[in-house]
């Protein structure tokens, strides 16, 4: 190669690196007369791939479903989250000994005389139980912990779509006006940041029901499958999540591990491997890889 | 074409009420606010989606990363940096949400812009890179195309793009020495083409 032709190669080299290039004048462009268009090309790509989209029809649709598949709660740091945890556990302990502390007093009581006033203060103790009962349950439920719950009630083999039970009522008012698709993301995820993890599946049920082909759905499927999951309930939340993976998209991905945690809570091992091989597969540099490849056996 | 690059894009969009309320905004919405959740991702919507046409062009699968990227800010909110700036940070997560996207689609046959069908009714988006450009950027190999995109397109430096495509330096430069000569011979052979019919014409 001659020393005009290495300098040719050097400045095209630097022009293809993007480093500073002095245009060398004695280089005959003659010769390779493509290189002008080359330059142009260049100088186009960088004037046109900075703009920025205009706003599209479907934004607001896009930003909802994103917001529903990310709750804000979704962000708390795991230290956060026991600090929560520990806090609902020492109340509910709190609550149970102010009611069992008097009950002792009043069974020294009955011991002593079976007074009338005895029976009364028996009966208030009784409700103040209740009503301590009925506190602990609810903090409880308000626990963001998966909590171990083995038994699932299921429906039958393909008696509904997408595993959402055909007949569960909205349980309103049948004079209330019905809820468009957004009103019911929201609700939903409001129910789901707040922990009112029963609710906000009964309105991602009714999400999927009524508005099955929304691109609210879509995100609504997947969320639904979680949130089954998170409760136990593996198999809805499996067939949640084959539907959702199946139906491709932006979510494919967290469907296919969310497939990959129901199969594994399921015990499904052959499952487990074809599911994990296929996600390895689709998705070489996903987050959850060394995840998924973990729930196998060595 | 020299100019600032990678993460200290210029500014556009993102950012037009200044750095500081970026940063306001992305931490109250870090902070579960649901307001600003949602103003952020309508402050950045158009951010992400220039990103993922840029990457992928017009169609379903832009539309599919934009909302993965959208999904993917408000996972990574916890992590954005001060120190850069919001509207290069959302483009990055636009690039990467379109590379996965990309790189899990299946090949399509290239088809050149003289020999696309009248399309049935308007697309709701434009391509930002016009079709010539759009041609050529496909008709090379895809990584090679990529690589020359994310270089000369959106300004990344070499060191950058290999941590964005996750390889090394040595590869970017040839992904990119390739591409350039992909390019080349694309170009020439077109000019060839159209030398041929010019003459085919003439005589």
């Amino acid at each position: 190669m001659s020393d005009r032709d290495e300098r040719w190669q050097a400045q095209q080299d630097a022009l293809a690196l993007g480093e500073p290039v002095e245009l060398d004048p004695s280089l005959d462009e003659r010769e390779e007369p493509q290189w002008r268009e080359e330059l142009d090309f260049y100088a186009s790509l960088a004037e046109h791939a900075m703009g920025e989209a205009a706003p599209a029809s479907n934004d607001d649709a896009l930003i909802e479903a994103a917001l529903a598949t990310v709750p804000a709660t979704a962000g708390a740091k795991p230290v956060a989250r026991l600090g929560i945890v520990a806090a609902v556990v020492a109340l509910a302990a709190v609550a149970l000994l102010w009611a069992a502390w008097p009950q002792e007093t009043l069974l020294r009581g009955v011991e002593r005389s079976w007074t009338t006033e005895a029976q009364d203060v028996l009966d208030a103790i009784s409700r103040r139980l209740e009503t301590a009962e009925s506190r602990a349950k609810s903090e409880a439920a308000h626990d963001v912990v998966e909590p171990p719950v083995p038994a699932e009630p299921e429906p039958l083999e393909g008696a509904a779509t997408d595993g959402v039970a055909p007949s569960e009522p909205a349980k309103r008012g049948p004079s209330r006006p019905r809820a468009d698709a957004a009103t019911l993301v929201a609700t939903a995820r409001a129910a789901r940041g707040d922990g009112r993890l029963a609710d906000a599946e009964r309105s991602y049920g009714e999400l999927l029901r009524r508005f099955p082909k929304s691109a609210e759905a879509r995100a609504g499927r997947v969320a639904l499958a979680q949130i089954k999951l998170g409760r136990g309930k593996a198999k809805a939340a499996l067939r949640l999540f084959t539907a959702a993976a199946g139906g491709g998209g932006p979510l494919a991905e967290e469907a296919a591990w969310g497939r990959i945690q129901a199969l594994d809570r399921l015990g499904r091992k052959d499952g487990l491997r074809k599911a994990v091989e296929t996600f390895v597969r689709d998705y070489p540099t996903s987050v959850y890889r060394a995840r998924a490849q973990g729930r196998l056996d060595p | 074409m020299k100019r600032s690059t990678g993460y200290g894009i210029p500014e556009q969009g993102v950012g037009k009420d200044g750095p500081a309320n970026d940063r306001t905004l992305a931490e109250r919405a870090a902070g579960g606010d649901a307001d600003a959740r949602r103003a952020l991702l309508q402050r950045v919507l158009p951010t992400l989606r220039a990103a993922t046409i840029a990457v992928l062009g017009v169609g379903a699968d832009a539309e599919d990363a934009t909302q993965q990227a959208a999904i993917d800010v408000l996972r990574g909110l916890p992590t954005f940096r001060a120190e850069a700036s919001l509207s290069a940070w959302c483009r990055t997560i636009g690039v990467r949400a379109a590379l996965r996207v990309a790189r899990s689609r299946r090949p399509v046959a290239i088809v050149e812009p003289d020999q696309l069908p009248a399309e049935e009714g308007a697309a709701p988006m434009t391509d930002s890179i016009p079709g010539e450009l759009r041609a050529h950027l496909d008709g090379i190999p895809k990584l090679q195309g990529e690589a020359l995109l994310l270089r000369h397109g959106m300004g990344y430096t070499v060191p950058e793009l290999a941590q964005l495509l996750e390889t090394s330096v040595n590869t970017i430069k040839s992904r990119l020495l390739k591409g350039r000569k992909a390019l080349r011979a694309r170009i020439r052979q077109q000019s060839l083409v159209a030398e041929t019919r010019r003459s085919g014409r003439s005589s």
